[in-house]
């Protein structure tokens, strides 16, 4: 992940969403939709709370779900990127960097 | 198991978690009972409660009903969703115009008070905003095109003795209810709108920050909410009214003053003891200090919502003895037997227009009054 280091990923403060059970339902303030995220990326979800590098998100859950970080990157590159189209998650610069 | 039990589990549900609520025995619910449960779940709006209790353990469900649990609380989150995206669009417009408003229960007390907002359920949107701009703040909800649901009785009635006005847009159908004052009936008249707003503070929203009520004002509006709103009480409103206290930083000094003040404290009084009873839960330490003399007009006016003549004109009478002045009481007296054809249309519908039929339910209310006085003095 090129970015790995150069950026931190959190939630954007004009998401909106709600927890059910296990998964949560996120849109945005002018999204006409409502978007149910579930599994890994509630997890994703979760972690971005706070703001975290792309690198330090999948070793974080990769010790969460006992996963070898390698195949792991992938998955969760492919989901944070849903998310950042969706507009629910946003880049910060990485302050620690 | 039967309708009283059904009761008592809702109850149990809505304290979930509460300080002080007796620790719950974990309950099967069977086939039999669980339609009856979940009616209540999504009547009280404690979805989200019901969720938590069911993954805590206390609630044991099939897994069946455990989705339609959970297809009930999407339903509810998805509405509460709904709701916050047009508080925050409709943040945005007041605060173009320089209207300052206030959120009033719903978004506010789901994201300040509550653990997590998807415990607090909410049905639709109340702002209040200052009698100043009350009108203003009517005429921006109709130009971004909401319709009123009802007109005034009489010109300028609303801003007098009105508490708020219901706004729907046609395309999402959601109640927005714009207050000129949180309190009801002769409260109204007691209490200072003005100061409540001018303690507001905000919660972030949408990337917003959005106006609400201080813990004070929050809990006064929520003990209004459930000793004078339905009878018997949502339970909601009962929860809120712990949440608020633990958790909403109350000024207690303030709430006491407004409560001598406005004539509030047997309102207060009355909130507390129906949680506490209804909850299962003790009224907390730091409430129990308003527990003092609640004057002889706030007890009365109270009685006016929780005793039998709530429906029989009761709650109109206590505001008519709280307006002061002949000549406003001549007004209200006057909007409400000789309203505007379009406030009757709009209650009655296309036949409901008429003096006559309006001018009957006082007059039944009447005959009802005098023969309960005839029964209660035989001699």
């Amino acid at each position: 992940m090129k970015r790995a280091t150069a950026v931190c990923f959190q939630r954007s403060e004009e998401a909106l969403s709600r927890r059910i059970g296990a998964d949560v339902l996120v849109t945005m303030p002018t999204d006409g939709e409502l978007h149910e995220l579930s599994g890994g990326a509630t997890a994703i979800w979760e972690e971005l709370r706070e703001p975290r590098t792309a690198l330090d998100l999948v070793g974080r859950l990769a010790t969460a779900f006992a996963a070898p970080s390698t195949g792991f990157a992938a998955q969760v590159e492919e989901c944070l990127n849903s998310l950042l189209r969706l507009g629910v998650v946003e880049e910060v610069p990485d302050v620690d960097g | 198991m039967d309708d009283d039990r059904v009761e008592a589990l809702t109850r149990t549900i809505t304290a979930f978690g509460l300080p002080g609520a007796p620790e719950p025995k974990p309950v099967a619910v069977g086939d039999e009972a669980w339609p009856r449960l979940l009616s209540r779940v999504r009547t009280e709006r404690i979805t989200g409660l019901a969720v938590d209790c069911e993954a805590s353990g206390l609630l044991s469900l099939s897994d069946q009903h455990r989705t339609e649990l959970l297809d009930a609380h999407r339903d509810a989150m998805a509405w509460c969703l709904s709701i916050e995206r047009k508080l925050v669009a409709l943040a945005q417009v007041f605060d173009t115009q320089h209207i300052p408003f206030a959120v009033l229960k719903g978004a506010s007390v789901a994201h300040v008070v509550y653990p997590d907002p998807c415990l607090r359920s909410f049905a639709d949107l109340d702002l209040f905003v200052g009698s100043g701009d009350y009108e203003r703040a009517c005429t921006l909800l109709d130009r971004v095109g909401h319709v009123r649901r009802q007109p005034e009785p009489r010109p300028g009635f609303d801003a007098r003795f009105g508490r708020a006005s219901v706004h729907i847009h046609p395309d999402d159908r959601i109640e927005v209810d714009l207050h000129r004052t949180p309190g009801w009936g002769p409260f109204a008249q007691w209490i200072h709108a003005d100061e409540l707003l001018d303690r507001a503070e905000t919660f972030a929203l949408g990337g917003r920050r959005i106006g609400r009520l201080d813990g004070a004002g929050m809990l006064l509006n929520v003990a209004m909410h459930a000793s004078l709103g339905t009878s018997p009480p949502r339970l909601v409103p009962l929860r809120d009214i712990m949440q608020v206290t633990l958790e909403g930083d109350v000024d207690w000094d303030v709430l006491s003053r407004w409560g001598r003040g406005w004539h509030l404290t047997a309102v207060l009084r009355h909130a507390f003891a129906t949680a506490s009873t209804t909850l299962g839960v003790p009224v907390p330490f730091v409430a129990q200090r308003l527990v003092s003399d609640a004057s002889k007009r706030g007890v009365r006016a109270l009685a006016a919502y929780t005793g039998g003549g709530r429906d029989q004109g009761g709650t109109a009478v206590a505001t008519l003895r709280a307006i002061e002045g002949v000549r406003p009481k001549l007004s209200y007296v006057f909007a409400l037997i000789a309203p505007r054809r379009e406030f009757l249309a709009a209650r009655g519908g296309p036949d409901g227009t008429s003096y006559v039929r309006r001018w009957r339910v006082p007059a039944r209310w009447t005959k009802r009054w005098v023969a309960r006085m005839s029964k209660s003095n035989p001699g």
